[in-house]
């Protein structure tokens, strides 16, 4: 069986085949929703508990799901408002400014073992930071998860109008940060 | 002339200028951000081999309502057993005490008296001794001796006035 959209919810409308039908969910789904959750929490052990909590809750609201967006579209609001919220939850980002943020992000980053530090990378990783929630995500999404503006619109239930502006202003301020470090970024 | 005429080829060129300006609109990235353009997206981010293999099995997820019957199924079926086997002992021992209402006194005491070893001697002499004082309220089963005694105490308790009634 085809690991469509259409064959997990008629899995998940029965309860005999519901387990099934989430299995299949989850290994269908698993590692695009990892990769958007690691872009905005950045490590892996705060990715790994996000994608779980989200998926936990996708098991629990999945009989609720009316088909008015595409399946991926709902869990990509999910994710990234877990996502999110964690971040919210983790005092230290809370109590420091953004500078100290900066420095707290790329010493961790260098510590992580799940992160490859390369010089360039570890600058773009700070830029995307930078950036202002909103801005963040539209950028996570359309850059590296290449959605479309309609599927981004449903996701975060934002007007694509508003989604160019954002994503238009977040490419500058990259930009801008990456030529601020030019050296770091050619080095 | 009609004021509302529009260029022509108008709506034949519309979607093209449309596309035109979604275009422009569009990321861009190579022009608008060279150095972003240079770095590409190539994945800064590494996970534990294998993660996604496990990531299912590490989910705590409340059981699901096939899970729920499948693991209580060997609890209810107990419990329907045990249900029948109640009904049936309620059942059984309704009829045999109806049975046992509607044997006679007499062939009660017959069964005692044959399989007296099996009861409690002391309480059959009760049994017997609560039987003896119904039988004490029977006048038919009286005495000649006994039933004058209780004539007797009973025009002893009467008033004058009901004695004279019952004259």
């Amino acid at each position: 069986m085809k690991n469509t959209d259409e064959n997990i919810l008629a899995l998940l409308a029965d309860d005999r085949t519901f387990d099934q039908g989430f299995r299949m969910l989850v290994k269908t789904y698993q590692e695009r929703l990892y990769w958007t959750i690691r872009r905005i929490v950045h490590f892996h052990e705060d990715a790994d508990d996000v994608i779980q909590n989200t998926f936990i809750k996708v098991f629990k609201n999945i009989k609720g799901f009316e088909g008015a967006s595409k399946l991926y579209t709902w869990m990509y609001r999910i994710a990234c408002n877990e996502a999110i919220s964690h971040l919210n939850r983790n005092k230290n980002r809370k109590l420091i400014n953004n500078e100290d943020q900066m420095l707290f992000l790329e010493n961790n980053l260098k510590a992580d073992i799940y992160f490859n530090s390369e010089r360039a990378q570890l600058t773009l990783a700070k830029a995307i930071d930078s950036l202002p929630e909103k801005q963040r995500l539209v950028f996570n999404l359309r850059y590296f998860e290449a959605l479309s503006y309609k599927d981004i619109s449903e996701t975060l239930e934002t007007s694509v109008g508003a989604l160019k502006a954002s994503f238009h202003h977040a490419v500058k301020k990259i930009e801008t940060y990456l030529k601020e470090n030019y050296d770091i970024v050619n080095g | 002339m009609d004021n509302r005429q529009i260029p022509d080829k108008y709506f034949e060129q519309l979607a093209g200028k449309i596309e035109e300006g979604i275009h422009a609109m569009q990321d861009n990235v190579e022009q608008e951000a060279p150095l972003l353009n240079r770095i590409g997206k190539l994945e800064s981010y590494i996970i534990p081999e294998g993660y996604f293999d496990g990531l299912y099995s590490k989910l705590n997820l409340p059981k699901s309502r096939q899970s729920v019957i499948r693991r209580m199924m060997p609890y209810s079926i107990a419990a329907s057993i045990l249900m029948m086997m109640t009904l049936t002992w309620f059942w059984v021992n309704q009829n045999e005490n109806t049975f046992y209402n509607q044997l006679a006194l007499t062939e009660v005491y017959d069964y005692y008296i044959e399989n007296e070893s099996l009861f409690d001697q002391d309480l059959l002499i009760e049994l017997s001794f609560e039987d003896t004082e119904k039988d004490a309220f029977d006048l038919d089963n009286l005495a000649d001796e006994d039933l004058d005694l209780f004539t007797e105490e009973l025009i002893n308790e009467m008033t004058d006035q009901e004695l004279l009634d019952i004259l």
